[in-house]
């Protein structure tokens, strides 16, 4: 099973420190976006890698490729047309400085090379960034949901 | 007049209004200009340059450079395109023809999401805004099952 970048959106404080580490690895150009939802809600968005890709399939050039579960990125093939970012169903491919190419989450590849872990996980204060497999992030989550039903019922929270 | 002089030309029926060739021209031959009345794509008549990078940059293989055979007027070729507006906040999301050939790259079962939303239609930011809403609507769930 592929490790991906999960988002648990129930812990995160919209410190905004991811954006700022990944800006800080990437060229000064963030591939994760905080999106706040009516003061109650941060939502950490990032590139999905999905599997098929709607961005693979409008790449002309083979600039966005499927490769090892992961949708990877050639920069030296990318033309700048921009239909990628027109492709995208979650907003997730952003201009690069000049606005002649894309960029999209790497899953810090570089890092990852040297054994260390993507840095929007390493940076976030709240744990609500992961780097793990589905299942994992998913029994993780619906785990503390349960026990947070469980406890309420123990301290008789009227429901 | 130097040889390697070509015309540039380009088909107005292919292209599709993206920014590929203005982007890979080393020259400055052809250039774009978003305003809010659309995207003008300018490409000058000639190129002198000892290049194809943008027949080949060019997703719709719009772009032709063939040799110069009479008087090429100066004035080159200007194209005009339509911004498609956000269906939720109006913005421009991209030319209404990149979007027409999105529409047959992307297979049609990508076209919606789970919840059936036409995601090809909203600007990049009212997609991100689309999203988070439906992960906090989750969340609710979880807080307030």
């Amino acid at each position: 099973m592929r490790r991906l970048i999960y988002a648990d959106s129930e812990r995160c404080i919209d410190c905004s420190a991811c954006e700022v580490a990944c800006e800080r690895v990437h060229d000064g150009v963030t591939n994760v976006t905080v999106v706040r939802v009516e003061d109650r809600f941060a939502v950490p968005l990032l590139c999905r890698h999905c599997d098929p890709a709607p961005c693979v399939a409008s790449c002309y050039t083979g600039a966005l490729a499927t490769s090892n579960g992961m949708v990877g990125f050639d920069a030296a093939l990318c033309t700048g047309c921009g239909l990628c970012v027109a492709a995208c169903p979650f907003g997730v491919i952003g201009w690069t400085a000049d606005g002649r190419a894309v960029h999209q989450c790497d899953l810090c590849a570089d890092r990852q090379a040297v054994g260390q872990e993507p840095v929007c996980v390493l940076t976030c204060p709240s744990e609500a960034l992961s780097y793990e497999e589905y299942g994992d992030f998913v029994s993780r989550v619906q785990g503390r949901a349960a026990v947070n039903v469980l406890r309420a019922g123990q301290l008789g929270v009227r429901r | 007049m130097p040889s390697n002089q070509r015309q540039l030309v380009v088909s107005a029926e292919r292209c599709i209004g993206c920014r590929a060739c203005a982007i890979v021209c080393p020259a400055g031959l052809i250039t774009l200009r978003d305003t809010d009345r659309g995207r003008t794509v300018s490409f000058a008549a000639v190129c002198e340059e000892d290049c194809d990078l943008c027949v080949g940059a060019c997703p719709t293989e719009a772009i032709s450079l063939p040799p110069v055979t009479a008087v090429v007027s100066d004035g080159g070729t200007e194209l005009t395109f339509k911004m498609q507006p956000c269906s939720e906040c109006g913005a421009p999301v991209t030319t209404v023809e990149m979007l027409a050939w999105l529409r047959v790259a992307i297979p049609s079962e990508m076209q919606t999401d789970a919840e059936g939303q036409k995601w090809l239609d909203l600007c990049p930011r009212c997609r991100q805004q689309v999203e988070a809403q439906r992960v906090a609507r989750e969340g609710v769930m979880i807080r307030w099952p």
